[in-house]
């Protein structure tokens, strides 16, 4: 009797065997390594394990998992229609602020009109943050400081004044103008690039347009002609070229400006954390 | 009585062995993809294993084979990590100093010479590598190879009796080489000399051309007492002619060089048979 | 022991970034690649002005450029700078651009801001002085 017993449990083995092979492919078994895959910042592959374990039964807060690897990945179109799709999910809220922060990373204005998701918000931190999050575009946008009403309410003491001069120069840049430029050029060689404060370049321009137009007269006052038109060729060349690079130069300045003013407020606002997504803690639903 | 005990017994022994098969099958799926050349699954699988090994049974040959497959994707910072983790893990001499070699050498290919000759310092100080030393010799001379020191590779491949081969080579290529200080030199006395030693006919006659002519002219202004043209002539035209002939002289040395270097370390990654980094 | 796990794990996150993109295996070369070289010698054009201005631009390069030595702190060499110039735009607003290039090359007192490119020279491409407006490429 027991020796059969034995038997039974020996013969069990292979049957036991085979069924435990795939024991760390179990949906439990992938999330935990998923979330610790997420962990690790190994993005990619984490949202290949949600992506798994999602297609054999789907699941809301997998999904948002993945929207989350995307997003930290920086892939914000992928990300945003993943946030897209989960707008009515019991993770709704959550959803639809990261779709519209990544909206504002796409540089796409957010019109609180024309978008397709709700921005009524229930959770209080959640509307503080979407409205920290609108504020941020109008600001960017150049929305002058007296319509951004509610900038104190929604923001810190201390960021508020921070916020306003962004404001201030989002909306009133400080441009020079090429024409000017142009013209200051036209009258004194240089002029117009020591008004776009490329110092260096003015003097040089006015130093070599100088010398040659000094040279063609000399040239000519000794009726040395040939010689004179050369130089007088030359100067033309120079101060021509002048004009046109001081114009140029006005154009570079402004643009160099707002893409400086840009970075600057990304990285304030990334300094600053003000979007950081809830990353849900429990167990797989 | 007694059967429930035994009953007990063969169940724990089962628990394990399943434990043990788990794994073990992981580790062959990992590296049955690792075969097939599919790293970036071999690696997820390799984690797998890893993140689910909690007895650190598996650790070594996890963290080696991420470590293998970042080398094969050529990602070697990443692959150095992974065998750095997998060297601290070992437990035996064996496991440790293949390790520490596969590290050597992705870091020969990294080019981080300095770093490597003191990884070969630091295991040549030890005594559990006397043995060992004509491996450690070999890996350094592929260090001066990488390093474009041919003459130290040859002085050191030559102690060791396998690689006569690359020996042979290394001084080869030394005989090969044109000197960059020997080309600057004679161009400073004849400008366009040095262009003709490395072979570079068309440029050495310009050259020599140009600062001949330029030569003369500031001579002659000089002579005929024009010292203002002189002075133009000379420094606006036939020193800027003739430092171009030096940097001439030492660019075109230089890059015969490189090609020289690159001909030969392209010849070894395709036909030497022998162990490569 | 502990410490230099702690470093090891924390580093790995710095490298994390390599894996947001799935890739093959790929064999590192010994040899170390020579860069392209930066003119084209090439005489194809896709007009009879352009075919005359290249084959100005080459007579130039062989026999003064390539033998006086690199002088200039510039990217695109001037003479590349203007037939890209010319190319990209007309043979007016390209000579006016080489012009003020040229000024520029001539400045020894201070340079504004130039990115730096790996060979040691100020990135300076003619696209950044075109009008109308092209937004300045990163190379």
């Amino acid at each position: 009797m027991r020796t059969f017993y034995f038997l039974i449990l020996l013969s069990l083995f292979p049957i036991l065997l085979l069924s435990q092979e795939s024991e760390l492919f179990t949906p439990e078994k992938r999330k935990a390594f998923a979330d610790y895959l997420f962990c690790e910042k190994d993005y990619l592959r984490a949202s290949e394990e949600y992506e798994a374990i999602n297609s054999a039964a789907k699941n809301d807060s997998l999904s948002y998992y993945i929207g989350l690897c995307f997003l930290k990945m920086n892939d914000y179109e992928r990300a945003k229609d993943h946030f897209f799709l989960l707008r009515n999910s019991f993770l709704g809220e959550e959803s639809r602020l990261l779709f519209l922060k990544t909206s504002f990373m796409l540089n796409k204005n957010i019109d609180v009109k024309t978008d397709s998701v709700s921005i009524q918000f229930v959770n209080k931190d959640l509307e503080t943050s979407f409205r920290r999050l609108e504020l941020a575009a109008q600001i960017k946008a150049g929305m002058s400081q007296t319509n951004l009403f509610s900038l104190s309410n929604d923001f810190e003491e201390s960021d508020t004044q921070i916020l306003k001069s962004f404001a201030e120069n989002f909306s009133h840049p400080q441009r020079k103008s090429p024409l000017a430029a142009a013209l200051f050029s036209a009258i004194i060689p240089g002029a117009g690039k020591i008004y776009t404060k490329n110092y260096g370049d003015g003097i040089t321009s006015f130093i070599v347009t100088g010398l040659f137009a000094f040279l063609a007269y000399d040239n000519f006052q000794a009726n040395h002609n040939t010689r004179g038109w050369i130089f007088a060729g030359l100067t033309a060349f120079f101060y021509s070229g002048n004009v046109y690079g001081s114009y140029i130069s006005a154009r570079n300045y402004n643009l160099e400006r707002e893409e400086k003013l840009k970075n600057e407020f990304d990285s304030y606002l990334n300094s600053k954390n003000y979007f950081v997504p809830k990353e849900i803690e429990g167990s797989y639903k | 009585m007694k059967p429930r005990w035994l009953l007990f017994i063969l169940v724990i022994y089962f628990q394990q062995g399943f434990t043990q098969t788990q794994l073990e099958s992981q580790l062959a799926f990992a590296e049955s993809l690792f075969a097939e050349e599919k790293y970036f699954d071999a690696i997820t699988e390799a984690k797998r294993l890893a993140f689910f090994d909690s007895a650190n049974q598996y650790s070594f040959k996890s963290n080696k084979l991420i470590g293998e497959s970042y080398r094969q994707g050529g990602k070697l910072s990443e692959a150095v990590h992974y065998f750095t983790k997998a060297e601290i893990i070992s437990k035996t001499k064996v496991e440790f100093f293949s390790t520490k070699i596969e590290i050597i050498k992705v870091n020969i290919l990294r080019r981080a010479f300095s770093l490597v000759n003191h990884q070969l310092d630091e295991m040549e100080k030890d005594e559990k590598y006397k043995t060992d030393s004509s491996t450690l010799q070999y890996w350094r001379g592929w260090n001066f190879l990488f390093h474009d020191d041919w003459e130290r590779a040859a002085e050191v491949f030559g102690k060791i009796d396998s690689a006569a081969t690359l020996k042979n080579i290394c001084e080869e290529v030394q005989k090969k080489k044109y000197s960059v200080n020997f080309a600057k030199g004679i161009s400073v006395v004849l400008p366009g000399a040095g262009q003709f030693y490395t072979g570079n006919y068309v440029s050495g006659i310009l050259s020599l051309g140009w600062n001949v002519l330029f030569g003369y002219l500031t001579v002659q202004a000089f002579s005929a007492e024009r010292v203002f043209d002189g002075m133009a002539v000379g420094t606006i035209l036939w020193l800027r002619f003739y430092n171009g002939n030096l940097s001439n002289a030492e660019k075109f040395a230089v890059e015969k060089n490189e090609l020289i270097k690159n001909e030969t370390l392209d010849f070894l990654q395709k036909n030497y048979q022998g162990l490569k980094p | 022991m502990k410490i230099l796990w702690l470093i090891l794990v924390f580093s790995f996150s710095l490298f994390a970034q390599t894996d947001w993109q799935r890739w093959q295996k790929s064999e590192i070369s010994y040899s170390e690649k020579i860069d392209d070289p930066e003119r084209s010698y090439s005489l194809r054009a896709d007009d009879p002005f352009e075919f005359l201005l290249k084959t100005a631009a080459v007579t130039y390069w062989f026999f003064i450029s390539d033998v006086d030595g690199d002088n200039c702190p510039f990217d695109p060499s001037c003479s590349s700078f203007f037939l890209e110039s010319v190319k990209a735009s007309n043979i007016i607003e390209g000579t006016l651009m080489f012009a003020d290039r040229f000024t520029r090359d001539f400045n020894v007192f201070n340079r504004s801001d130039y990115r730096v490119t790996p060979k040691g020279r100020l990135a300076d491409p003619p696209e950044k002085y075109l009008i109308p407006i092209v937004h300045p490429k990163v190379k």
